[in-house]
């Protein structure tokens, strides 16, 4: 039986693809009621497309440029789909989201790319401490054996991984005026940031650190190398390879991470499109914002992927 | 015994990429006929023996097993392979079942067999093996020799035409091969027709009926087993059997 | 007699430690600490917030110290006794210094963050906020999943128009902040007369970015399968659906676990993004709570439910994860 429903049929797909096309072009999308019918005739239609378009890509007998037509079909289907319950008009689609003139306007861009900007400083900041940070603990509970440090350590680590960021920016925003510590909130943003990125870091590091086999260390020592030389010469060269995936993949999430600081009033990214946004009456600014956060990060989740794909086999 | 031959190979071709690994094989083993490929690394055999059951893709030329043509588009690859088992170098048990569990569920998802019928099988097949102890063990349990038997088990039970052998004992510490081979050779003499891919030359001239040499993606030389051993025709063949010793 | 017997005992203590460094050594230890403590008793700023100098003085001082301390404690050979003194004289001293030096107000603080006499009804609203939390967290975790498990087979099968579509996407929603995403789908999709209802954004959210992540866990999962074992199954007769079903993922699922037990603890913790746009989780309902009572113990006080809620999960996670490695389950 799952022979027969595994077997691709061409044929039928075609006919399915078609179909789905004329009902989504032609059944106009409803509101009320209708809605709840429309969605269930979707969803069907989709059901019944992915039932046959799966087996032909599974099997290998079907050429690949049928599988790619398919595939393409199916990216037809999906953006039919939006656009039929989008309800838009293109012109006006342009004018909300892609308004060049809005941007245009003096001191918009210069404000995005300052914001930006500050994103950016947030990050570097954040970054250093965290890494230092992170680094140092990491040694402590790896290479100093000490049952005390090494609990408040894990405490520590346990509770700034639990935490929310977002709440732990709120906190400190709205706590530390009230105790006399009087910091920017560019300062108190990079705070919590950092005491939340150390915390994960401190694993990564450790995994690091702790990955490289105490033999080789000890042969290293056997030769006479100190124990910081071994160190520097055996233990960290290897650990920077098996470390840097998982530190980069961090560092991206770092990055995100900026964008939650606007709560405290930071005037970054997506803080400076919301004022924008709310400004102009217009969602432009808020796609230009999310387009910049692509800029930096996309490039950035590409090179982890494929460094995450050479990863060493431990 | 039928006059047409069990597993017969025509023409069969195989590309890499741009490697020619397989450059025109011909073969023909009869009903019952236990048939040996030799060869160096890199020589083909192997992967020819894959294209028997599709496992590898012939990139040109046409497979027959009992008569029917399997290379073509339209066959049910998945029928095929359940009337042709294989055993494979590194055993490949599935180590999240019991050896029983194993060996049955061939029957269970592709005979369709009911389970206890199925279990009923499974339990014989593993006797007929010598392993009736070691139903409810996995395979991290066993040892090397003893999951190659349920591997050979997991194939018998299937009541196949013909089993495949690529390297069973390449694996195997010296003192696990011979409960192997005895197993292989009990086939045999049962009237199992056998593909085997391997270097136990003392195992060969006793049990194969016919030894084809591979060398480069070709054949060289075929022929009785004995014989090929005892007087190779072929430089190669020379070659090969001088570098085994 | 006395006398030489003290000799030969502390002749006998100096031949131990001879061969250490000089800064091992217990003689330059106790001179550093005596240093070190005069330093304090002479230079250390008083009670209240530091002048630049006084603070950097401050920071220097127990970096001196705490380098000491670090000397000792990579010695293999000081006594653990003496080592854990040392460990918690080093953090005690150094919450001692934020107190000294920080400047706060305590006796203000607990009657700001930790005024408990005006929590009434603040309880109730965490309850409802965290139901909410886990709501979402759970909507967004099981449809995450699906997608991610389906995408993930998706990669495996090697198909470069959907490899790459779905690489597209997996990057995409790696690289977008999620509160980027969530204040996009709640405030700027109106514009094109898509409104979804706050929840229904953030679960939106959450699952674009979750099944991202889920399909790379997935697919790394079923892809550290040996093929052999896809061998061996098609050798039997099995067809890719029953070969995928009965030999690949259950042995997937132990590669897959871990990680994604850890996805879905980081799910909730990401709903608390969601009080950008309204949703009634935890944190916006504590924020409403501080207008209300007109102070910021409710905030300061859902941190701790955010911290009692989540560390048990951690634990339970990490506990799983270790019994997955001994093999004892499954």
């Amino acid at each position: 039986m799952t022979h027969a429903l595994i077997k691709p049929r061409p044929i039928p797909l075609v006919l399915m693809f078609f179909a789905s096309l004329g009902y989504l072009l032609a059944a106009p999308a409803t509101t009320g009621t209708g809605v709840v019918m429309d969605v269930v005739m979707t969803v069907t239609v989709f059901v019944l497309f992915l039932f046959l378009f799966v087996p032909m890509q599974i099997d290998k007998g079907i050429s690949d440029w049928l599988k790619n037509i398919s595939a393409l079909a199916l990216l037809v289907l999906m953006i039919v789909t939006f656009f039929r319950w989008a309800d838009a008009d293109w012109g006006r689609l342009r004018y909300l989201f892609f308004n060049v003139e809005v941007m245009s306007r003096p001191g918009v861009m210069m404000r995005m790319l300052s914001g930006l900007w500050i994103a950016v400083q947030v990050f570097l900041f954040s970054l250093v401490l965290a890494t230092l940070l992170g680094m140092f603990m990491a040694i402590v509970r790896s290479i100093v054996r000490d049952a005390l440090l090494n609990f408040f350590i894990d405490m520590y680590v346990d509770v700034f991984r639990s935490i929310p960021p977002i709440v732990l920016l709120l906190v400190t925003y709205s706590a530390l005026p009230y105790s006399g510590i009087i910091l920017s909130p560019f300062a108190t943003g990079v705070v919590a940031l950092t005491l939340i990125e150390a915390a994960y870091l401190t694993e990564v590091f450790r995994s690091g650190i702790e990955a490289i086999n105490r033999n080789q260390v000890l042969s290293a020592r056997s030769i006479g190398l100190s124990a910081w030389q071994a160190m520097r010469l055996v233990v960290l060269p290897q650990s920077v390879r098996i470390v840097l995936p998982d530190y980069s993949n961090r560092l991206i999430g770092l990055m995100k991470r900026t964008a939650e600081t606007s709560v405290i009033a930071i005037a970054e990214i997506l803080k400076v499109s919301q004022d924008l946004q709310s400004q102009f009456v217009n969602a432009t600014p808020m796609v230009v914002g999310a387009l910049l956060y692509l800029v930096v990060l996309f490039p950035m989740t590409r090179i982890v992927s494929r460094l995450e794909k050479t990863r060493p086999r431990t | 015994m039928s006059a047409a031959p069990m597993i017969e190979a025509r023409g069969v071709h195989k590309y890499f990429g741009g490697v020619h690994v397989l450059r025109g094989i011909d073969v023909s083993l009869a009903h019952g006929e236990v048939g040996a490929l030799m060869g160096s690394s890199g020589s083909g055999k192997s992967t020819f023996l894959r294209c028997l059951n599709r496992i590898e893709e012939p990139s040109e030329g046409q497979v027959l097993i009992d008569g029917t043509v399997i290379t073509d588009q339209r066959t049910d690859v998945n029928r095929v392979r359940a009337d042709i088992g294989m055993v494979f170098q590194d055993y490949n048990l599935f180590p999240h079942m019991t050896a029983l569990e194993n060996v049955s569920l061939g029957l269970i998802h592709v005979r369709k067999r009911p389970r206890s019928e199925a279990k009923d099988a499974a339990a014989s097949a593993l006797e007929q093996v010598g392993l009736a102890n070691h139903l409810t063990k996995h395979p991290q349990q066993l040892s090397g020799g003893q999951q190659q038997r349920v591997a050979i088990a997991r194939s018998l039970v299937m009541q196949p035409k013909a089993i495949l052998f690529d390297e069973p004992t390449s694996a195997l510490d010296p003192e696990m091969v011979h409960e192997v081979l005895d197993v292989m050779r009990t086939l045999a003499s049962e009237g199992m027709t056998m593909v085997v891919v391997s270097h136990e030359i003392g195992f060969l001239r006793k049990v194969a009926d016919q030894l084809i040499v591979f060398d480069a993606g070709l054949v060289v030389e075929r022929g009785p087993a004995a014989r090929v051993l005892d007087e190779p025709e072929h430089e190669r063949t020379r070659e090969f059997l001088r570098a085994l010793r | 007699m006395h006398m030489t017997n003290l000799q030969t005992t502390f002749h006998q203590w100096r031949k131990r430690w001879a061969y250490q460094p000089w800064f091992r050594r217990y003689e330059w230890l106790v001179l550093g600490l005596a240093m070190w403590i005069g330093v304090a008793l002479l230079f250390l700023p008083p009670f209240g917030r530091p002048t630049p100098l006084g603070a950097a003085s401050v920071i220097a001082w127990y970096l001196a110290g705490f380098t000491m301390a670090g000397v000792l404690l990579s010695d293999r050979e000081k006594p653990i006794l003496l080592k854990r003194a040392t460990s918690l004289s080093v953090i005690v001293l150094f919450f001692g210094l934020f107190y000294r030096y920080s400047g706060t107000r305590w006796d203000r603080v607990q009657s700001q963050f930790f005024d408990f006499s005006r929590m009434d009804g603040v309880w109730e609203m965490y309850a409802q906020g965290l139901l909410v939390t886990l709501q979402v967290a759970i909507v967004a975790a099981v449809l995450s999943t699906i997608f991610g498990l389906t995408f993930g087979i998706l990669r495996t099968l090697g198909n470069p128009v959907v490899n790459l579509f779905l690489g597209l996407h997996v990057d995409f929603f790696r690289a977008l902040p999620l509160i980027v995403s969530m204040v996009l789908i709640f405030y700027a999709l109106p514009f094109v007369g898509i409104r979804l209802p706050a929840f229904w954004s953030a679960v939106l959210a959450l699952v674009l970015m979750n099944s991202a992540y889920q399909t790379e866990i997935f697919r790394a999962g079923i892809e550290s399968i040996p093929r052999g074992q896809i061998d061996a199954a098609r050798a039997l007769g099995l067809g890719p659906g029953a070969t995928m079903r009965h030999v690949v993922l259950p042995q997937a699922l132990k590669t897959v676990i871990p990680p994604l037990t850890n996805n879905l603890v980081s799910l909730v913790k990401d709903t608390a993004v969601a009080y950008v746009i309204t949703v009634p989780e935890l944190l916006t309902n504590a924020q409403q709570a501080v207008t209300w009572k007109r102070t910021p113990t409710p905030l300061v006080l859902s941190m701790f439910v955010y911290l009692a809620t989540l560390i048990p999960l951690i634990h339970w996670t990490r506990r799983l994860e270790r019994r997955l490695k001994v093999g004892t389950i499954l």
